[in-house]
Order: structure tokens, then sequence, then C-alpha cells
């Protein structure tokens, strides 16, 4: 066991005065925001099989700086964290494509949105990720809170840090830039 | 803020649909809390470990079934799904971790209440059939509008509530659908029954393409019915009309199909299947 595994366990005592140790505060983290996590990297590029390694990635970072994660800013440290373990990934494949998914290889190869494709739940799965990769992260990372997390504006505002606004705005980017691509690919597939 | 439609309810393009709705299969393999609490160092909580276990224990068995049957897991994760931990994942997680730059940390907004524990997946899995990945609205407890700048509360948006039902009537396409070669079907049971869960919706379509490209036309109609009766506001509806119009066809009820293709083209002028419907038209 590596010594940064064996966690020392100090009581610190929160301003709600109860008594919550660092492992009971890591313990809640990840029974509240794990899927989520999950979910995330998997939604910003991660492949399939590489999203527990990527999560665990995420929480040993979490662990590390949990002292100064503020309560309540759980899930926003977490889903920066993802966004930069996905840009890692991201690199690391692009550098070394034989490693990619496989499936994601092939439908990018021939992104046809047939409807045979589209019956398809894992083909349909990996054409969303050809489709999600033509958003640059900033447009990405709203749309998907917004439109596969099922998240509001206002709580993507605070897990983004950025203005409501702002978010606002970069949703309908997203959604034009999304229903573009997938209408590019559906005539790319037509005229096959 | 006025929050829009999502776009996989709300889209005109069925593509666009059907790719967002993949994205529900979105989850980590079953185990993974499990593992991950280990990897941290931090699983020597009797409580916690004992409740991961037996969740994992009681869906393990659908689970593990369906993750094995797509090649994403072997025996060690098997093992690992009903509480052990796997040493290697730590070490192999540890070092990675050490290369991964961290976040800024942003200022935190007012005092929050005590973090919810929160075991998703025992709520998601007593709802579906099978599993699916946990959807917010099911995890987190409706957010009061009221309380936007709550750091702690999830902000997820509301499910539909009872008094306003997204899906609350069968669409045109399966009522039509099913009418077509169908019409003494029941439509008492559907309603009382619960809808499949997507991935079974797709797993059945799935069937039905098997049966269709094995000139079974009839099994793919039996299959049709059963799924515009179990089913009947799937989100799949559009593809399961395109299917049956094919189904039709190639089982030679060519009036049948051409009705049924018609009322699709007149009902779905934009939809991405319309060369499919009519190319099964032309060649009957």
């Amino acid at each position: 066991m590596t010594p940064a595994l064996e966690m020392e366990v100090p009581e610190v005592r929160p301003a709600t005065g109860s008594t919550v140790t660092r492992s009971e505060r890591l313990r809640s983290i990840v029974d509240s925001h794990l899927d989520f996590l999950g979910r995330s990297l998997r939604r910003l590029g991660v492949a399939e099989p590489a999203v527990e390694d990527a999560a665990q990635q995420a929480l040993m970072v979490l662990a590390r700086r949990i002292d100064d994660v503020p309560e309540g800013k759980e899930q926003a440290f977490l889903f920066g964290t993802a966004l930069r373990v996905a840009s890692d990934y991201r690199k690391k494949q692009n550098r070394s494509p034989e490693r990619a998914d496989s499936e994601a290889l092939e439908s990018r190869a021939s992104p046809d949105l047939s409807p045979e494709q589209l019956l398809d739940g894992a083909r349909a799965r990996a054409l969303l990720d050809v489709v999600l990769d033509e958003m640059p992260v900033e447009l990405r990372s709203i749309f998907i809170l917004y439109e596969l997390e099922d998240m509001t504006m206002a709580a993507i505002a605070e897990v983004v840090d950025l203005p409501p606004g702002t978010v606002a705005s970069r949703l309908r980017r997203a959604r034009a830039t999304f229903e573009a691509t997938v209408s590019r690919l559906r005539r790319r597939g037509r005229s096959r | 803020m006025k929050e829009l439609r999502p776009l996989k309810d709300s889209s005109r393009s069925a593509a666009s649909r059907a790719l967002l709705h993949a994205a529900r299969r979105d989850a980590l393999p079953e185990g993974a809390r499990a593992r991950a609490i280990g990897a941290l160092g931090i699983g020597t909580g009797v409580a916690a470990a004992g409740a991961a276990t037996t969740t994992a224990a009681k869906a393990s068995t659908v689970l593990l079934a369906k993750w094995i049957a797509i090649g994403a897991v072997g025996a060690v994760t098997a093992a690992a799904s009903v509480g052990y931990v796997v040493p290697y994942v730590v070490h192999r997680a540890t070092a990675q971790a050490a290369s991964i730059h961290e976040p800024p940390i942003v200022a935190a907004v007012g005092a929050a209440p005590p973090i919810r524990t929160l075991p998703a997946h025992v709520a998601v899995a007593s709802v579906d059939t099978i599993p699916l990945p946990p959807a917010p609205v099911q995890a987190f407890a409706p957010v009061e509008p009221s309380r936007p700048k709550d750091p702690q509360i999830a902000f997820v948006r509301a499910p539909p509530t009872a008094a306003t039902p997204v899906k609350s009537k069968p669409t045109e396409d399966t009522t039509l659908a099913a009418s077509s070669s169908a019409p003494e079907s029941p439509p008492a049971s559907a309603a009382s029954e619960r809808p499949d869960s997507l991935s079974i919706q797709l797993e059945t379509l799935s069937r039905v393409r098997g049966a269709l490209s094995g000139h079974d036309a009839s099994h793919a109609l039996v299959l049709l019915d059963a799924f515009a009766q179990r089913n009947p506001s799937s989100s799949l509806a559009e593809e399961a009309t395109v299917l049956r119009v094919e189904a039709l066809s190639g089982a030679g009820r060519a009036t049948e199909a051409r009705a049924l293709a018609e009322s699709f083209s007149a009902r779905h002028p934009a939809s991405p299947y319309l060369d499919r419907v009519r190319q099964a038209m032309q060649s009957p």
C-alpha cells in the first residue's frame, strides 16, 4: 500500500458544529457524487472502459485537496477535476489512437446516423461521442449538464462558476451546434 | 432564468433524440463505489461497507449479466462487485492521480447543511426492470425554485409532476401502428403496466430487426405488437413504426404497410426515416 493511501483521519470541525472526520466526509462525497462523476467523465470524452480509472483519479485529487474544498462545493470541485482528467485522457488518446475505443472509432469511420445505427443502443452511444466531440469543451460541459444531467441553469452556473447569463448563452450555442452536427451527419449518411 | 425543454424530448430531429437517449446507458460498472472507497483507503467503516455490499449484491445478478453481455467486465470485476477491493486498481489510480492538475477552488457560498448520504442506485434499481444509470431526478429530491442559491442543493430540474405528465397518452405512432395489425389488442393492460426501460425497448427493437433480417416478418410483427402495447408512449415510437412498415411489407400486407407509411410521412415530414419508409414501399 502506498503511503498516500494510509490516510490519517484527523477530526475537523466545520461551522455547523458537528464532528465530521475526513474519511466520513470523503465517503459522503463518494456516495453523493460518484455516479455524477462517472457520467460526467464519460460524457466529457472518456471511453467507457476507462471511466472507472478516471473517476478514481479524480477522487484521489479530491482526497488530497479535501481540506480546501468548501462544503457545498464538492460537486463543482469534482466536475472541475473531471474536466482536467478528461482533457488529459483525450490528449493521450490523440497521441495513441490505437488505444481508442473500437466502437467509437468504427462509428467515426461511418457516422451516417441511419436508423439501424440509431436503433443499436451501443452504436447510438458511440455516435453521440462523435457529435459531442465536435463541440468545444466550454460548450460541451454546459450541454451535458443541462441536456443529459437534467440540471437547471442556475445549478450549472454554480458548478462551472460562471454567470447565469453566460451559461444560458453557451447552452443555446451548444444546442445549435449539436443539432447542426446531427443534421450534417444525417445528410452525409443519405448521400452515401 | 427560463429553462429550455431538453432536446431529448423537444428536438424535431429523431436522430438527435435517439442519440441523447442513448446517454442514459452511461454508468460506472457495478462495484465501482466499493472499489473507489478501497482506493481512497476509507473503507473501514462497517456501516458504509455493509451497505455497499448489500446494495451491490441485490443488483449484481441482473447488472452483471448486462455488463458481461457487452464485454465490459470479467471475473475480477464480478468478484469486486460484491464488496471486495481490487488492489491493483488502487496502485494504478494513485500513480495516475499524481499527474493530474488540480482545479482551482471556488469560494464557498454560505453555510451548507450536512452532506446528503445517498445510495442512489437503490432507488433506481427498484424503478427499472434493468437498472439504468441513476438519473438525477430520481437520485435527488426535486428542488424548490425559491432557493436557487443554496449551494448544497443539487439543482436538478424537477421531473414532470403527476398534474402535467409529459407522456400520459399514447403517441399517434404507436396507437396507429398497433391498431393497424392488432386491432384486438386490449389497451387497458398497457396503461396499467409499467413501460419497459429504454434499454429493454432498444433490445426489443433489436430483436425486431433480427427477425426482419431473417425474413420472419410475422415474428417481427408479434414483437412490435408487444412493444406497442407495453410502451404506448415510447420515445422510440418513430423507430418502431418504421420497422412496422417494413414488417407489414415483408409479410405481404402491402395495403396496411402503405397506409401506415403514408400516415407516418404526413405526421413526420422531417423524419430521418422517410427515405427508409419509402424504400420499404418500393421493395415489397
